[in-house]
């Protein structure tokens, strides 16, 4: 009964309560819908703890077994420790917080997404020794375009052969790569609608360890 | 040394500890690793209990939220193997609404606006150059959505397997297919383009940062302006 049915009703009268909120916005029915979501936000939020919590045990439990990521483990249990109360108590906007922010959380976070740029290009030099065909070559191509599209004027002037690409890589950016994204957008929405209706009418339950 | 000199020495040495790893992986990076990961999920834990929990438990609305409460509380139990189904309640709570959710979204912020933009585009009223650019996205977007589709896919499979000729449909959908992921293909690389190009500002920004707390460390130490 925990198993299935209690969560399955769950599932399917809030759900239908917050789509009815949204497809006929009259009163009771846009006030339930808020009211769920904002207890929705709420329970992720206990989701989250459980999360943390999760995490807590995996590392406590590879520090208990002595394994070889002991350190690393370590570093992970008394960062989220250190770091949570340091918040909690202090506030997001305190001095101790925004020494946090900048000093470890902003550059280390802004370093990893900067390390994408060299797998990227890794990986887009790769592709034509990977996988020779058409549409690598006219992936390849798109790319060098636009790249070369976005030099900013004043390190070349759009004139002449380099006014002509910044054309072409505008125009690419504005008509087939608009396309290409509507394309996929509108077919990743159906895909969700799909998904959601499966969830309402009972057919897929993520929730039920089925 | 003030306290602003040492954040910026720290972000330094967590850059160069997470750079290093353009040299292999290694401790250094392992290290800065887990204390990002661990320093992250601890911050945006006490953000979310003071910001959504906390906010709103101690509210003039507070009564309001006892189902939640209860709701997470069961959730909790999801942590303990023995009554880990008593959690699939609050679960079904949160897959209900975000399907809800999910779909008034699909429907109302993608599927409607993004149709509507679509056939919007196709007008001679911004003269024949932007009349042929929203025909080519018309197009571009059925191609591109169709490309997917598991209709065509299953036409041509069908016709690749029984004979060796393609038939007229088995043909018009492979050209569908091909001229779907044209698109895509050109929609992805822009994508990739962007990315790179957002990567590559970051890294010479993060470049810039080592460099300038090197150059006042110098500056400091020759008591040079």
């Amino acid at each position: 009964m925990f198993k299935r049915i209690f969560p399955t009703a769950i599932a399917i009268s809030a759900g239908l309560f917050v789509l009815l909120g949204a497809l006929l916005p009259v009163p009771p029915l846009t006030g339930i819908r808020t009211l769920f979501i904002d207890w929705a936000v709420m329970v992720g939020a206990f989701a989250f703890i459980l999360a943390y919590l999760q995490l807590l045990r995996v590392h406590l439990t590879r520090l208990k077994r002595g394994s070889k990521s002991k350190l690393p483990s370590l570093l992970i249990v008394l960062a989220a420790l250190g770091s949570f109360a340091l918040v909690f108590w202090q506030g997001p906007v305190s001095p101790a917080t925004q020494a946090l922010l900048r000093g470890l959380l902003a550059p280390g976070q802004s370093a990893l997404f900067a390390l994408t740029a060299i797998t990227l290009l890794l990986s887009g030099m790769r592709l034509l020794k990977v996988r020779r065909s058409v549409g690598s070559v006219l992936f390849l191509a798109v790319v060098l375009i636009v790249l070369l599209g976005s030099i900013p004027v004043a390190l070349a002037p759009y004139q002449g052969v380099m006014g002509t690409l910044v054309g072409v890589a505008d125009w690419l950016q504005r008509v087939p790569a608009l396309a290409g994204m509507r394309g996929l957008a509108l077919g990743v929405a159906l895909g969700i609608l799909l998904t959601g209706l499966r969830v309402l009418f009972g057919t897929t339950r993520p929730h039920s360890d089925d | 040394m003030d306290a602003n000199t040492m954040v910026l020495i720290a972000g330094v040495v967590v850059t160069l500890a997470i750079f290093s790893y353009l040299l292999g992986d290694n401790v250094l990076y392992r290290w800065a690793l887990a204390l990002l990961v661990g320093s992250t999920v601890g911050y945006a834990l006490a953000i979310v209990v003071r910001d959504v929990l906390l906010t709103r438990l101690s509210g003039e609305a507070r009564g309001f939220y006892i189902a939640p409460l209860i709701l997470g509380g069961l959730l909790l139990l999801k942590g303990f193997p023995r009554f880990a189904a008593v959690g699939n309640i609050s679960m079904g709570f949160i897959m209900g609404v975000g399907a809800g959710v999910a779909i008034s979204g699909a429907v109302l912020g993608t599927l409607i606006p993004q149709t509507q933009a679509t056939g919007m585009g196709v007008t001679l009223q911004a003269g024949w150059a932007s009349f042929l650019n929203g025909v080519l996205i018309l197009v571009g977007t059925v191609l591109a959505l169709l490309a997917f589709s598991p209709r065509v896919r299953a036409t041509r499979a069908k016709d690749l397997g029984g004979e060796l000729e393609l038939s007229r449909r088995g043909q018009l959908g492979a050209w569908v297919q091909q001229l779907g992921r044209v698109f895509i293909t050109v929609a992805l690389a822009v994508a990739f383009g962007g990315a790179l190009t957002s990567a590559l500002t970051i890294f010479v920004g993060r470049w810039w940062a080592v460099v300038g707390v090197i150059l006042d460390a110098v500056s400091r130490v020759t008591g040079a302006n």
